[in-house]
């Protein structure tokens, strides 16, 4: 009777799971990039007029070009509008679009050797009223909803969009071959040529592939038709043969110039974008017919990794797959070298002499949670490594950072500040094999060999030994002011018959004031060290606490170096080097109490006082040409801590705090909409 | 990264985008009468000189590979080797100022199709390192009394590749163009142009994202009296 119970409870939980099935079953397993929202938590209090006007969405027009805000560079003007309308009413006020509230939304970005796409998963809620909301506001009324697939769907100006009374897919997509439109800009070596003509065949096969696969399932006798004033794409593909033949043949003089024949036209190559849009439009179509229908063994729901994130608190989260990127950029790289003839063709480069790049990432993968709480937003970054990884940096970070080094950082105006504390022999040897590995696939050339070479003459001398305990493993970086440096450039200034004259003229330059220092484990051998940088004139002694760095006549740049203690410093900051060496910052100059605990609560500390630095840019820089800039990020962030957390086997967590200002109580929004404005703010300064 | 078909002395200003700020690059051109003449083209980083100094203590910023100053120094050099090779090339002189990241090339040509023809091989020279300028070919006409510079540079198709960075970098930027005759000039029909007050010589100040992104043509044709 139990068993039948068992059984029973079994069956119908499984039925329940098959039935409440989530609607990321819809993001395909090569899936890279992944964002969940569940924006409706906070209650629905997103102001739609304030998102939609933040230059982030590009108030959907200007500021928004080759940034991927919405996954695609491709839409034009109007539909990147009402886009940005579309996606900000939904944040704020979903049951007037037919939005579920109570699910989550996802967001994701797949890309192959021909397409690149962003596509939105939305829960729908009310049919008939996200049918209605989105044909009116995103296609524009009148556009015909098509119904013959088992859903309905919508299609124009690079948006595509399909949905279910259950779910909705809007795709973005764009269609290229990166490699090919480099080679269209390029001036080519005949070696390159051969590679240039192999991909346009390739090119137009693929076009003509999609021509014959579309045809077929439209039944059009043909979607793309010949130009008639210039040559059929079978001609071109075949002329492209021929040459290539007689390329390989050596039949033609090395300085022939020769062109990529799809391309040399420019009547042609507009002829081919109609062609390419037409095409565009109907692989996007299937691309929505393969995610409305995918099945669960080539979904995103059977990654463990992902779906137990799924499981987690959390308002809004990032899932990336770390191990499918790296593969794919490694895929990438071979082919490049290939391609501009570092190795000769791939078949023909030598067999790789390590192949740990491919596979040091496998089942890799980077996800961040990020909660809202009224003035404190959480984020904690998990990055899961597998075996091979785990097994190179289980154990790294451990330690506190020394007291010691604590009291040479000035605290009165302190803006940052970065502590971290590793096990050297495991940082080395971590360090050392990712960056031999990124420098063996890397692009560089000629260069990598002598790079790697130096790497492992330097093992020669250096025993690992030494080089594990040279430093410590105990590292402390702050930024302790900003301060304002004079500097000189020279400009021209012309008469009145435009003869010049060079001129000096002086601008007032921000610069950090920072400290760096490092923990030294073999003081004599960082003595030799320094001695042989002093006699290479590298470094000059200036008395017997410290050096200076001989490498710049910038007052912006000038550096120190000091050796004591078992501390190398590294400063820009005089003060410190003349006044505060032998017994480091004392009173309301020395870091506060809570912030000295604060850098020794984890291995992996970091701190940054947002207010703090905005107040000290607007006290030197009154006119501020980029002060408007600031001003979102300014409004919205008091502080940032980050520190390291512990986590499972295999996984490192580091956790990151922003504290937001509270808002006056007749403006309040919701976190989510003050998060918002902060990557607004970010957004503005990195722009 | 197409803006740098602008640039003559391409290997002087690709880095130059590596790092934010200003720069400035003058294009100056006296023409005589029997179209001989002298050829000045300076790019001065020196606004960027901060950033540039820490730049160059790296090996890559920003994705790009950083050269080293020996790396430059030879290819300006080598730079200069090509145009003394050129046929009705003569003077030419190269200076360096890495305190203020300031560099120049400065000859004298015997007629107009010869500078078209020098530029041309410097452009050839750096072809195999992918520092050419597929551009740089026929830039300069000077027929009667009709003065012109072309540009091939397709701003149409090379805006679509610039990213926001080089945007960002280009925004900032100026290139000047100033070109001194032996007669009065009677008209220029570039309206951003200024005619000096001797009447001899017109210049023509560029904001460098405006001609990346075709806003401003850098091309223009001067009459002369």
């Amino acid at each position: 009777m139990y068993r039948k119970f068992l059984l029973f409870t079994s069956a119908l939980l499984a039925s329940t799971g098959l039935f409440s099935q989530e609607n990321y079953i819809h993001i395909p397993k090569n899936a890279s990039y992944v964002i969940t929202m569940r924006p409706y938590q906070q209650g629905e209090r997103n102001n739609a007029e304030s998102l939609s006007r933040l230059e982030m969405f590009g108030n959907g027009r200007s500021y928004n070009d080759n940034l991927y805000v919405y996954g695609s560079t491709s839409l034009a003007e109007d539909p990147r509008e009402r886009l940005t309308n579309y996606l900000s009413s939904i944040l704020s006020s979903p049951s007037t679009t037919g939005i579920d509230s109570l699910r989550n939304i996802y967001a994701f970005h797949e890309e192959n050797d021909t397409c690149s796409y962003w596509a939105y998963i939305l829960p729908v809620g009310n049919e008939t009223v996200f049918s209605g909301y989105l044909t009116a506001h995103l296609f524009g009324q009148g556009t015909l909803v098509v119904k013959d697939r088992g859903y309905s769907s919508l299609s124009g100006e690079r948006i595509t969009a399909g949905w279910t009374n259950n779910y909705a897919i809007i795709v973005l997509s764009d269609y290229y071959r990166s490699t090919y439109d480099e080679y269209a800009y390029m001036d080519y070596n005949n070696m390159e040529y051969v590679q240039a003509l192999e991909d346009s065949i390739r090119m137009a096969d693929s076009i003509m592939a999609v021509e014959a696969r579309l045809a077929a399932e439209r039944e059009a006798a043909e979607i793309i038709s010949d130009s008639s004033k210039n040559a059929t794409r079978d001609e071109l593909a075949e002329e492209n043969k021929k040459l290539l033949e007689r390329l390989e043949q050596g039949e033609l003089p090395e300085d022939t110039t020769l062109f990529v024949n799809p391309y040399e036209d420019y009547a042609y190559y507009q002829d081919e974008s109609v062609q390419n849009e037409v095409a565009h439009d109907e692989q996007a179509l299937l691309l929505l017919n393969r995610l409305m229908n995918l099945e669960y063994d080539n979904s995103l729901a059977s990654n463990k990794n992902f779906r137990s994130l799924q499981d987690e608190k959390f308002d809004a989260a990032y899932w990336y797959n770390y191990g499918l990127v790296m593969q794919e950029e490694y895929r990438k790289q071979v082919e490049r070298r290939s391609r501009y003839g570092m190795w000769g063709t791939q078949e023909e480069q030598q067999p790789l002499d390590t192949l740990l790049f491919p596979s040091m990432w496998e089942e890799s993968y980077v996800a961040g949670l990020v909660t809202f709480n009224d003035t404190v937003t959480e984020m904690e970054h998990r990055i899961s490594v597998g075996s091979e990884m785990s097994e190179m940096t289980s154990g790294m970070y451990r330690g506190r950072v020394d007291r010691k080094m604590l009291k040479y950082v000035k605290g009165d105006n302190l803006l940052s500040l970065v502590c971290l504390s590793v096990n050297m022999e495991k940082f080395i040897r971590f360090s050392g094999q990712v960056y031999r590995e990124n420098m063996r696939y890397s692009s560089m050339g000629m260069f990598e060999q002598t790079y790697l070479a130096m790497w492992d003459i330097m093992r020669v001398f250096i025993d690992d030994k030494t080089m594990y305990e040279l430093f410590t493993g105990k590292f402390v970086f702050a930024v302790t002011d900003l301060k304002p440096v004079v500097t000189t450039f020279v400009t021209y200034e012309y008469d009145d018959d435009f003869n010049r004259r060079e001129v000096t003229e002086e601008r007032t330059e921000i610069v950090p004031e920072f400290v760096f220092m490092a923990g030294v484990g073999r003081k004599k051998d960082m003595q030799k060290i320094l001695d042989i940088l002093e006699r290479t004139a590298l470094i000059k002694k200036v008395n017997e606490d410290y050096y200076m760095v001989m490498n710049t006549a910038n007052p912006a740049s000038q550096m120190f170096i000091v050796f004591r203690k078992g501390i190398l410093m590294f400063t820009n900051n005089e003060d410190l080097v003349n006044n505060h060496l032998h017994k480091g910052y004392k009173g309301k100059e020395r870091l506060d109490k809570k912030m000295r605990k604060t850098a020794r609560k984890s291995p992996l500390v970091a701190w940054w006082d947002g207010k703090r630095t905005f107040d000290t840019v607007r006290k030197i820089e009154k006119d501020d040409p980029d002060g408007a800039k600031k001003n979102d990020l300014e409004r919205n962030v008091s502080s940032g801590l980050i520190m390291g957390k512990k986590g499972r086997k295999g996984e490192h967590r580091i956790q990151m705090t922003i504290t937001m200002p509270a808002d006056n109580e007749e403006q309040k929004r919701s976190p989510l909409d003050r998060f918002f404005h902060i990557l607004n703010g970010l957004f503005l300064i990195v722009k | 990264m197409k803006t740098q078909h602008f640039s003559l002395l391409f290997i002087l200003v690709a880095w130059s985008f590596l790092g934010s700020g200003c720069f400035e690059i003058v294009e100056d051109i006296t023409v005589h009468n029997n179209g001989s003449g002298e050829f000045y083209y300076t790019a001065n980083l020196s606004q960027s000189k901060a950033n540039l100094d820490l730049i160059m203590q790296d090996d890559s910023s920003e994705g790009y590979r950083v050269p080293s100053r020996q790396e430059i120094d030879a290819d300006i050099v080598r730079t200069k080797a090509t145009l003394e090779k050129q046929p009705g090339i003569t003077n030419v002189v190269t200076t360096t100022d890495w305190p203020n990241y300031i560099f120049s090339v400065k000859f004298s040509f015997a007629s107009m199709s010869q500078l078209n023809a020098a530029v041309e091989s410097v452009s050839a020279e750096f072809a195999a390192d992918h520092k050419s300028i597929p551009e740089a070919s026929g830039n300069f006409a000077f027929a009667g009394k009709v003065f012109t510079r072309k540009s091939n540079y397709n701003a149409e198709k090379e805006k679509e590749k610039l990213t926001a960075k080089d945007k960002d970098i280009l925004r900032n930027a100026t290139y000047t163009c100033i070109y001194r005759f032996d007669q009065p000039v009677k008209i220029s029909n570039n309206a951003k142009s200024k005619i000096s007050a001797s009447g001899k010589s017109v210049m023509t100040r560029f904001n460098m994202l405006n001609l990346a992104t075709g806003i401003e043509k850098i091309a223009h044709t001067i009459t002369l009296k």
